[in-house]
């Protein structure tokens, strides 16, 4: 695997404000995800051996989302940013980035987003944000590592380009960042997928990491549980990928509650027989703003 | 294209009025943008840039043009339904709907109770200013743009103002996964046609959330009976 996961770093004058790297770098090591019950959509943090946040994958939560009515320090409190994060986005869709313009402190923060055709409002988010950079489309494809101090790592990749042209209809499910936790303990070591709103069949990474004999943790469902494509790429690269010992795959659907998109399709991970299903909106009747994911 | 148990748009709150439609199978679309009789305006604020902007100095000065546009011209989401039991609607919806476009809409304010395809329009963002139309009404007209009539949207709404990162490659060089095929590749008319229903799943999230209401420059006391129009992707 080492082979094909390129070690990368931040750096340039153009980034010097990227901190966060320098945040997964002074960790002790990775303990997991926590994906916060946002509604319909995606926020979820990276977090240290001690339970802080290193970085922050998405900041979204539309339909049935818990922020209404809240003020904007409630919101900096209830998904937490600190001052050093890096906020990566996944891609523009809005249920990705539309609970950060209800608080102040993920506008603070910095962000490395995908370049994508894109929304007039998520163009007008993009102008408030001061520290915003572009994963350059040179860079697609390419897989990028931040490493804990024993080893654990943030992997992700941009997976596809943005369409070049406007005759092309671009999905931008399918052309954001996908991101893998890794921690190399115990053989080829165990994984926690983060696949923004991308089938799991169409990011290289994951084939990578299955390839490489690393046990599956837990992962996040794409597409806050989506069906489409209407295939079995996912259910395929499941079927053979072996669960961590120690307990079942943790799979979290992150959706609202009632949403009109029919989510979740919980049918799309049955090939995974090992396997505790959670669901967000469940999150909420027993007052847990979150779930955690965590390396055993 | 799912039953409705609880129709809520973002931020505004469960849909008052509730059209009869929605009490059967409907597919929404979401849209967002910014009036069309305002936009000549905008462009001349933030100015075009054919040749594309690679500067710095380019780049700030586009932040800043946008910024300054953005206080002056709401961009308010735009919720159009279509019922999904009408063979006859879905066929108009196939017809004129295709993704990654900009559309010119066609709006009527007013009732929309019995609508055939209604349509609410408001600015649900916390901390903005109040959209002043902010209504129900009705869609008249729904025009999918030419690639010349969209050039300039493009170029105004875009991230050229956004620098690219600085991802150095380390000294291992570069590596890594080639990026996949592209599977989502224009249809022989060279344009992606809603068709599916993963793409009517797509058309009620955000990556159509392109739309450019406009009005006409009526004054408030006329507005009631005006006619909207809108220009969406």
């Amino acid at each position: 695997m080492s082979g094909k996961l390129e070690r990368a770093r931040i750096g340039g004058a153009d980034v010097a404000t990227i901190k966060a790297p320098t945040a997964v770098a002074r960790a002790q090591g990775i303990s997991g995800a926590r994906i916060y019950d946002v509604g319909q959509g995606d926020a979820i943090a990276i977090l240290n051996e001690a339970g802080g946040t290193i970085l922050q994958l998405d900041y979204g939560g539309r339909q049935d989302n818990p922020f209404e009515g809240k003020s904007h320090v409630e919101v900096d409190q209830m998904l937490p940013v600190s001052t050093d994060a890096l906020v990566m986005m996944t891609h523009w869709d809005e249920d990705h980035w539309s609970t950060a313009p209800k608080g102040d402190a993920a506008k603070a923060a910095n962000w490395l987003v995908p370049r994508q055709v894109t929304s007039p409002r998520a163009v007008r988010f993009a102008t408030e944000l001061a520290k915003v950079r572009c994963i350059p489309e040179a860079l697609v494809g390419r897989v990028f590592e931040y490493s804990a101090q024993n080893g654990d790592a943030i992997l992700w990749q941009k997976i596809a380009k943005s369409s070049p042209s406007p005759s092309i209809h671009e999905n931008c499910n399918r052309t954001g960042v996908a991101a893998a936790l890794l921690r190399r303990s115990g053989g080829a070591g165990q994984v926690i997928l983060l696949p923004g709103d991308a089938p799991f069949d169409e990011v290289p990474l994951f084939d990578d990491l299955r390839s490489a004999g690393t046990t599956l943790t837990g992962l996040v469902a794409y597409h806050h549980g989506s069906k489409y494509p209407l295939r079995n790429g996912t259910r395929a690269l499941f079927r053979d990928w072996p669960v961590t010992p120690g307990g079942p795959c943790d799979i979290v659907f992150s959706y609202g509650a009632e949403n009109s998109y029919g989510h979740p399709h919980r049918d799309r991970y049955d090939t995974l027989t090992t396997r505790r299903e959670v669901a967000t909106p469940d999150l909420r009747t027993t007052k847990a703003p979150y779930h955690d994911i965590l390396f055993r | 294209m799912y039953p409705d148990t609880a129709v809520e748009a973002p931020g505004l709150g469960v849909l008052r009025p509730r059209p009869t439609l929605l009490a059967g199978k409907f597919v929404r679309a979401r849209f967002s943008g910014i009036r069309a009789s305002l936009f000549d305006e905008m462009k001349d604020i933030v100015g075009l840039s054919p040749d594309g902007i690679r500067s710095a100095a380019q780049r700030r000065q586009r932040r800043a043009a946008l910024q300054e546009a953005f206080k002056r011209f709401p961009v308010p989401v735009i919720d159009l339904f279509w019922s999904g039991d009408d063979p006859a609607a879905r066929r108009r919806r196939e017809r004129t709907m295709r993704l990654n476009h900009w559309f010119q809409l066609d709006l009527s304010p007013g009732d929309v109770l019995d609508a055939r395809e209604p349509v609410f329009i408001g600015e649900p963002d916390v901390g903005r200013p109040a959209e002043p139309e902010f209504e129900s009404g009705r869609l008249l007209g729904l025009r999918a743009l030419s690639q010349r009539e969209e050039e300039p949207l493009r170029d105004i709404f875009s991230l050229a103002h956004v620098p690219d990162a600085d991802l150095d490659d380390g000294p291992e060089g570069p590596a890594g996964a080639p990026p996949p095929d592209d599977d989502d590749g224009p249809d022989s008319n060279g344009v992606a046609v809603v068709t599916s229903e993963e793409q009517e799943e797509q058309l009620a999230q955000s990556e159509l959330e392109r739309v450019r209401p406009t009005y006409s420059g009526r004054t408030a006391t006329q507005r009631r009976e005006q006619q909207h129009v809108t220009i969406s992707r």
